[in-house]
């Protein structure tokens, strides 16, 4: 990756392309008032076939192909889509994960009870609650979450004591 | 290059002085209040910005 990600942009595109889904991961952390950093924009989309259609527009938008460690040019297609879990995508735009499940098997469903809306310069962008975002990371238990975890649940509590 | 709709990370207002001191270890107070103060889109442009630099850096420009 030889540019900056551009979080917005995907953003922008999706919303375009009138994809419902949730923005998980780091960057919801970051939206949530974490100050964290990371590469990826993570993302749960709805699993519905319709949405399933127009995630794909918008990722072919985004020029978007697999990050493949054997170098080959692979990129998402409606059977991929909606047959693999973890699609870990490269854009032209920056690095994209589309997750159907994150934490220990947390779907869409699930997550959508514990988002809400968020303004983000002209868009409305549905974000996971941070302490579902803190969940999520618990129950995936990998390194990188473990060392963003402390920081992620100070951020909750100072959060929670402003808005006491 | 599609031109930002948000604001330049410049734009952001600094962590106040007095916020409180970060404790010896952990977290960093100072820091997450001071994100807690800005709006979504600001958190974001703060995001953009970090990782502009540091891209910038390890390209070796000048951010």
């Amino acid at each position: 990756m030889d540019s900056a990600p551009r979080y917005l942009e995907i953003l922008k595109v999706l919303a375009r392309h009138q994809v419902e889904h949730i923005v998980v991961g780091g960057v919801a952390a970051i939206l949530e008032g974490a100050p964290v950093s990371t590469f990826d924009l993570d993302i749960v989309p709805d699993p519905a076939p319709d949405n399933r259609t127009r995630l794909l527009a918008a990722i072919r938008e985004l020029e978007a192909r697999y990050l493949d460690p054997a170098g080959r040019h692979l990129v998402p297609d409606e059977t991929k889509l909606a047959t693999m879990r973890i699609h870990q995508l490269l854009t032209r735009a920056g690095p994209l994960d589309v997750l159907s499940t994150i934490g220990k098997a947390m779907t869409y469903e699930d997550l959508r009870v514990r988002t809400h809306e968020r303004v983000v310069g002209d868009l409305r962008v549905r974000c996971l609650n941070l302490d579902a975002v803190i969940e999520s990371k618990e129950q995936a238990d990998r390194d990188k979450d473990r060392a963003m975890l402390p920081v992620l649940r100070r951020t909750l509590e100072l959060k929670n004591l402003a808005e006491s | 290059m599609e031109k930002k709709a948000i604001p330049d990370h410049g734009h952001v207002p600094a962590p106040q002085r007095d916020s409180p001191a970060p404790p010896g270890t952990g977290p960093d107070d100072a820091l997450i209040l001071w994100m807690l103060s800005l709006t979504p889109t600001e958190r974001l442009a703060v995001a953009q910005g970090f990782m502009d630099s540091t891209f910038a850096l390890r390209n070796g420009q000048r951010s």
